[in-house]
C-alpha cells in the first residue's frame, strides 16, 4: 500500500527515500515463521526535563542549579528521592513501576542525546527528529516511514506493519507508506461508515475500484482509511478482547492507547512500528520534584509502560519500547520553579534485547564549562545514532547509503545484549 | 520557511490545461476561503451584490444583525464579562471546611466560563453574519494562540477572544499584538506575567535576613536567598513572539535576540490585587532596568517609563520586513493554497506594509489578488476539523442547542476549540490532517448528524422539507445545490444516484431517505474541500 500522490508535488530533494529499496538491506536473521520485531516509539512532546528523569544525585552542582525541584539523593521526611541506578545517576521516584525492568536489564537510559541542531523551537526540533534530518526542511517523509518503505517486502509479512495510536500521525509516520492513525473506538466500531460512504472514495462491497491516473490525495486518503480500518477490524478483531482489563494502566489517555496496543501486538498481526505521543513536557513553571506536574506524568508514563510490557507476554522478547524528546531543558531551573528549552536530554530503550540495566551515553556534568552554551546539556550521542542502532539491532536493517541525510550514523557502543 | 508540500497533485501542471472560473466559480471560490460555510443562500448574495460590494460590506462591518446568533448567545451568561468580572462571579473560593457537594458546585462553576467561550467560538462561526470576521477571527485565534487549560487562561479566554482576537480582526497588527502580550490570557499561557530581572545581592541579603529573623535559623534564611536567586527570567514568550507572533522561526533572530525581548518585557504581568484585579500591569520592581540590544538595535533604558522598552519592541517587530513578509506567507497559506506562489506572497506583503499592517487591507489585498482567482487554488485547501464542522453545521442549518457534542466531535478529530496543545496554533495545511484514519472521523460526523445522533444538535425538519419536495428526477441535483454549491464529481454524483435509486421504490421511502442522502454529499471528498 503506497500513498502515491502525496508527495509527487513536493520536489523534495530526498524523496527518492521514498521509493522501496531492496529487501537486501533486511538480513535474513528471521526465519520465515518468526514474527517480525515491533518498535513502539513514545514521543514526549514539549522536551521533557532530563536531569529530573534521569537524576545525577551524586553531584552536587545538580543540587545547586536546583534550589526548588531537585530530586533528594534519598527519601526524606518530605517526600521521596530517588531509585538509584547506579552510584551516580537514580531515577525519578514516580517511576517505580519501571524499577523491576532495570533490574532484569531490559531498561536502558541514555543520557546527553539529542540533535546537533541548534534550536529551542519545540516544532523545528521535533520536526527535525522525526525526519530525521536536522536543519533540513526538504525531507518530507518520516524516518519511520522511510523504514517501512525500505524494508517493504511486496507480498510478505502484515498489511498492518504500522500504526499511530492516534486521531493523527505523528510526522516520523508521516509519508509515502500508508500507515493508519487510529481512530477512536466509536468510530472504530461504525462497521457501516465503510459501507455507506466507501464508494464515494472508490471502494465498493469490500473491494476498490482500480485507481486512476491523477487522483488527489484525498481520494488516496479516502481509499488508505477504507482499506485499513478493514483490515485493521478483521486482524485485531471486531469485538473479541474488546472489554478485556489487563495490567495495571493508568486511567487516563496514555493508558488506554497502551492498552489498545497491547491488543494489537497480541493478536500477532505483525505490527512494527507504533508511534504515540505524549503531551505537557513543556515544563517552564511549576515543574514539581519528588512530587508534582512532572512527577505525575512520569508515574502515568511509567505506569503505562510497566502495564504494557507485561501485559504483551512473551512478544515482549520482540518488542521494543523507544522514549523520546525534542530536546532537553536548562540546568539551572528558572525563576517559576521550572525549565526552559535546553539543548541534549535522555532517551530510554525498554524491552527487546537492549543491553539494559546500566546507563549509556558520555555524561558530561554540569560544571559550567562543560555545558552547551554554559547553560545546557552537551549533546554527545546524536539521537540519528541511537535510531540507526535499533534498526539494525532490533529490526536486523542496515540503514542503506543517505537513510539518514547527508549523515552517516555512528554506532552506540553495547547499546543492544 | 518550511516548503509545504501540496495535497492537490502538482498544481504547476494543472495550470495550462484549467479554463478560467466562470463568474460563478469566483463567488463560490471567495465564500469558501472567506465565508465559514458556502451555503446557497450566500452565493446568491454575492452574486447580487457583486465581490467587491459584499467585501466592502464586511470589512466595513455594515452587515445585517443575525437576530438568531444574539438569542444563541443570551445564554452564555459568562461571555460579556471582563476578567475581573469572571473572577468575581465564577471563581469562589474553596475553603477546606466546605461540604464536599459545595465543593463540587464551586468546582463546575470554575469551569463554566471556559466552556461558554469555546461555545460562543463555535456559535458565532456557526449563526454570526460577519463571516470575513469569523473566518479572520479564526486564523487570529489559531495566530494568537491560547489554551484554556493552562492555569487561569481558563478564566481569561473569555475577555481574550472578546476583545483581543474579535475586536481587533480588521485592525492594525500593531494593535493585536500589543493586545495579545499584554492581556493577561497570553501572560499567563506563556509565562510572561512570572518573567522578572534575577534579584540584586542586596535584596538577596534582606530576604536572607528577614527569614533568619522570622525563623530564627540561619540555614533556612540561607535557603530562603538560595531559591530567590534562582528567580528570573522567562524565555517562552519571547520565543514564540518572535518564532510564531512576527518574524518566523529562526528568521532574523537568534537565542541572544529571545533574551534580551525578553529582558525587554521583564515585569509585564497581571495586577492580581487592588481595585482593579485581573487587568495588565507594568511592575516596575521585576523589569531589568538596563541597555537592551534586539535585532542589531539598541533599547535604552527608559528611566521615566520602562514599559516603553516592551513598547519599543514590539513596535520594532510590527515594523520589521520579515514580520510583513512572515504575516503575509501564513495569511495566503491560509486563504489561497497550502504553497503560495511568490507572486501574491510579495503583492500581499506589500500591502501590509503600505497600510501599516492594518489587516482589513490585507485580506482585501488577497481576495482581489488575480492569482488568488487562479483556477489552480479553486477547491484546493482540505478543511480543517473547524472549518468541516462549521461548514456542515450551516449548509444544513443545523439547530444547536448545546455545543458538548460538537466540542467532542471536534476533539476527536484533534482541533478542540482553545485546547490546542502547541502555541503554534492549529496548523492550516491538508499535511497536518490528511491522514488515512482521519476521515473516518469525519464520515462518523456526516452520518451522526444527519441522524440527529449529535448531542444537543439537530438538521431543522424545514431543511428536509424543500428536499423531500422535490421530484426523484430533480432530487440529485437539488441535494448537490444545497449542500454542495459548488458541485461535485462524477463518482459522487452516480454514487448519490444509486442510493436514490435503492429507495425510490415509493415516495414514503425516499422521503425517509432523504438525510441519509445529505449524509453523503457531507463525507464526500468534494465537502472536504474549500
Amino acid at each position: 500500500m503506497k500513498r502515491r500522490t502525496f508527495l509527487k508535488a513536493s520536489g523534495a530533494s530526498f524523496a527518492s527515500l521514498a521509493l522501496p529499496l531492496p529487501a537486501a538491506h533486511l538480513r535474513s536473521a528471521f526465519g520465515d515463521d518468526e514474527p517480525r520485531p515491533t518498535l513502539v516509539v513514545v514521543y514526549l512532546r514539549g522536551g521533557a526535563d532530563p536531569l529530573n528523569m534521569v537524576v545525577p544525585y551524586s553531584d552536587d552542582r545538580y543540587y545547586e542549579l536546583r534550589t526548588t525541584i531537585a530530586i533528594p539523593p534519598e527519601d526524606t521526611a518530605e517526600g521521596p528521592g530517588v531509585l538509584r541506578l547506579d552510584r551516580d545517576f537514580g531515577l525519578h521516584p514516580a517511576m517505580s513501576s519501571l524499577m523491576p525492568y532495570w533490574e532484569d536489564e531490559k531498561l536502558a537510559p541514555i543520557l546527553n542525546v539529542g540533535s546537533p541542531h541548534p534550536t529551542r523551537s519545540h516544532f523545528d526540533a521535533q520536526d527535525f527528529m522525526e525526519y530525521a534530518a536536522p536543519g533540513m526542511r526538504t525531507v518530507r517523509n518520516g524516518w519511520l516511514n522511510r523504514f517501512l518503505s525500505a524494508s517493504d517486502r511486496e507480498g510478505e509479512g502484515s498489511d498492518l506493519r504500522a500504526l499511530a495510536m492516534q486521531g493523527l500521525l505523528p510526522r516520523s509516520l508521516r509519508g509515502s507508506y500508508t500507515a493508519l492513525a487510529v481512530p477512536e473506538e466509536r468510530v472504530l466500531g461504525d462497521e457501516e461508515l465503510l459501507d455507506l460512504y466507501g464508494p464515494l472514495y472508490g471502494g465498493s462491497g469490500g473491494a476498490m475500484e482500480p485507481r486512476r491516473e491523477g487522483e488527489d490525495s484525498l481520494i488516496d486518503a479516502g481509499r488508505d482509511t477504507f482499506e485499513t480500518l478493514e483490515r485493521f477490524r478483521e486482524i485485531v478483531g471486531r469485538k473479541e478482547g474488546r472489554s478485556r482489563r489487563r495490567g495495571r494502566y493508568p486511567d487516563d489517555g496514555l493508558g488506554s492507547a497502551m492498552r489498545d496496543l497491547a491488543r494489537v501486538i497480541r493478536s500477532g498481526a505483525g505490527l512494527e512500528v507504533a508511534a504515540l505521543d505524549v503531551g505537557g513536557w513543556d515544563t517552564h513553571a511549576g515543574q514539581g520534584g519528588a512530587t508534582g506536574s512532572m512527577a505525575n506524568r512520569l508515574r502515568s508514563l511509567a505506569d503505562a509502560l510497566a502495564a504494557f510490557m507485561g501485559d504483551i507476554g512473551p512478544h515482549a522478547r520482540r518488542t521494543l519500547v523507544m522514549v523520546m524528546t525534542e530536546f532537553g531543558r536548562t540546568c539551572r531551573e528558572n525563576g517559576n520553579s521550572g525549565t526552559d528549552h535546553g539543548h541534549g536530554s535522555a532517551m530510554f530503550l525498554l524491552g527487546g534485547s537492549v543491553a539494559g540495566g546500566r546507563v549509556h551515553g558520555k555524561w558530561t556534568g554540569l560544571e559550567e564549562a562543560n555545558l552547551y552554551q554554559r547553560r545546557d546539556l552537551e549533546v554527545t550521542t546524536d539521537f540519528r545514532d541511537v535510531f540507526g542502532e535499533v534498526l539494525r539491532e532490533h529490526f536486523r536493517f542496515d540503514a542503506p547509503k543517505d537513510f539518514f541525510p547527508e549523515y552517516s550514523a555512528g554506532r552506540v557502543r553495547k547499546l543492544f545484549a | 520557511m518550511t516548503p509545504i508540500t501540496g495535497w492537490k497533485a502538482d498544481p504547476g501542471k494543472r495550470r495550462a490545461d484549467l479554463p478560467p472560473l466562470t463568474e460563478r466559480q469566483r463567488v463560490v471560490h471567495l465564500l469558501r476561503r472567506f465565508s465559514p460555510g458556502c451555503t446557497p443562500e450566500l452565493v446568491s448574495q454575492v452574486s447580487g451584490l457583486g465581490i467587491e460590494e459584499w467585501l466592502d460590506r464586511q470589512l466595513e462591518g455594515r452587515v445585517e444583525p443575525a437576530l438568531d446568533l444574539d438569542r444563541r448567545l443570551e445564554s452564555l451568561g459568562s461571555i460579556g464579562l471582563t476578567n475581573a468580572e469572571v473572577f468575581s462571579e465564577y471563581v469562589k473560593p474553596i475553603p477546606a471546611d466546605l461540604s464536599a457537594e459545595e465543593r463540587r458546585a464551586r468546582n463546575r462553576l470554575r469551569n463554566v466560563p471556559s466552556r461558554e467561550v469555546r461555545d460562543s467560538v463555535l456559535l458565532h462561526a456557526v449563526y454570526g453574519p460577519h463571516c470575513v470576521l469569523e473566518v479572520a477571527a479564526d486564523f487570529l485565534r489559531n495566530h494568537f494562540c491560547v489554551a484554556v487549560d493552562k492555569g487561569a487562561v481558563k478564566y481569561f479566554a473569555t475577555e481574550y477572544e472578546r476583545e483581543v482576537i474579535r475586536g481587533r480582526c480588521f485592525g492594525a497588527f500593531r494593535g493585536i499584538l500589543g493586545a495579545s502580550a499584554k492581556h493577561p490570557a497570553m501572560l499567563t499561557y506563556l509565562d510572561n506575567e512570572v518573567s522578572r530581572r534575577p534579584p540584586t545581592k542586596a535584596e538577596l541579603k534582606a530576604i536572607e535576613m528577614r527569614k533568619r529573623l522570622e525563623t530564627n535559623s540561619k540555614r533556612q534564611g540561607q535557603e530562603a536567598s538560595d531559591i530567590a536567586a534562582q528567580r528570573g527570567l522567562n524565555e517562552n514568550y519571547a520565543r514564540e513572539l518572535l518564532e510564531l507572533h512576527t518574524l518566523g522561526v529562526d528568521n532574523y533572530y537568534t537565542q541572544g535576540d529571545v533574551e534580551e525581548v525578553a529582558r525587554a518585557l521583564t515585569g509585564w504581568t497581571i495586577e492580581k490585587g487592588g481595585r482593579e484585579p485581573m487587568v495588565f500591569k507594568f511592575h516596575a520592581d521585576m523589569h531589568c532596568g538596563d541597555n537592551k540590544r534586539v535585532l542589531h538595535k539598541v533599547i535604552r533604558r527608559d528611566w521615566k517609563d520602562p514599559q516603553q522598552e516592551g513598547e519599543q519592541v514590539l513596535d520594532l517587530l510590527a515594523e520589521h520586513e520579515g514580520t510583513a513578509d512572515y504575516l503575509a506567507w501564513k495569511l495566503c497559506r491560509f486563504f489561497v493554497c497550502d504553497d503560495p506562489p511568490e507572486g501574491i506572497v510579495r503583492r500581499v506583503a506589500a500591502a501590509f506594509r503600505k497600510s501599516d499592517g492594518n489587516l482589513a487591507a490585507v485580506y482585501r489585498a488577497i481576495a482581489t489578488d488575480p492569482d488568488f482567482f487562479d483556477p489552480r487554488f479553486y477547491g484546493a485547501k482540505f478543511k480543517r476539523p473547524f472549518e468541516f464542522v462549521v461548514s456542515a453545521l450551516r449548509v444544513t442549518r443545523a439547530d444547536i442547542r448545546s455545543c458538548t457534542g460538537l466540542h467532542k466531535a471536534l476533539a476527536a478529530m484533534n482541533e478542540n476549540i482553545y485546547l490546542c496543545k502547541d502555541p503554534t496554533g492549529y496548523y492550516d495545511q491538508a499535511e497536518a490532517w490528511l491522514d488515512p484514519g482521519a476521515l473516518a472521523v469525519r464520515w462518523k460526523f456526516a452520518k451522526d448528524l444527519v441522524a440527529g445522533r449529535i448531542e444537543g444538535v439537530r438538521v431543522p425538519s424545514t431543511f428536509y422539507a424543500g428536499l423531500e419536495d422535490a421530484r426523484e428526477e430533480y432530487l440529485n441535483l437539488e441535494l448537490v445545490r444545497r449542500v454542495l454549491p459548488a458541485g461535485v464529481g462524477e463518482r459522487t454524483s452516480r454514487v448519490l444516484s444509486a442510493r436514490i435509486a435503492e429507495h425510490s421504490g415509493t415516495e414514503r421511502s425516499l422521503r425517509k431517505a432523504v438525510p441519509s442522502l445529505v449524509g453523503v454529499l457531507l463525507a464526500s471528498p468534494e465537502f472536504q474541500e474549500q
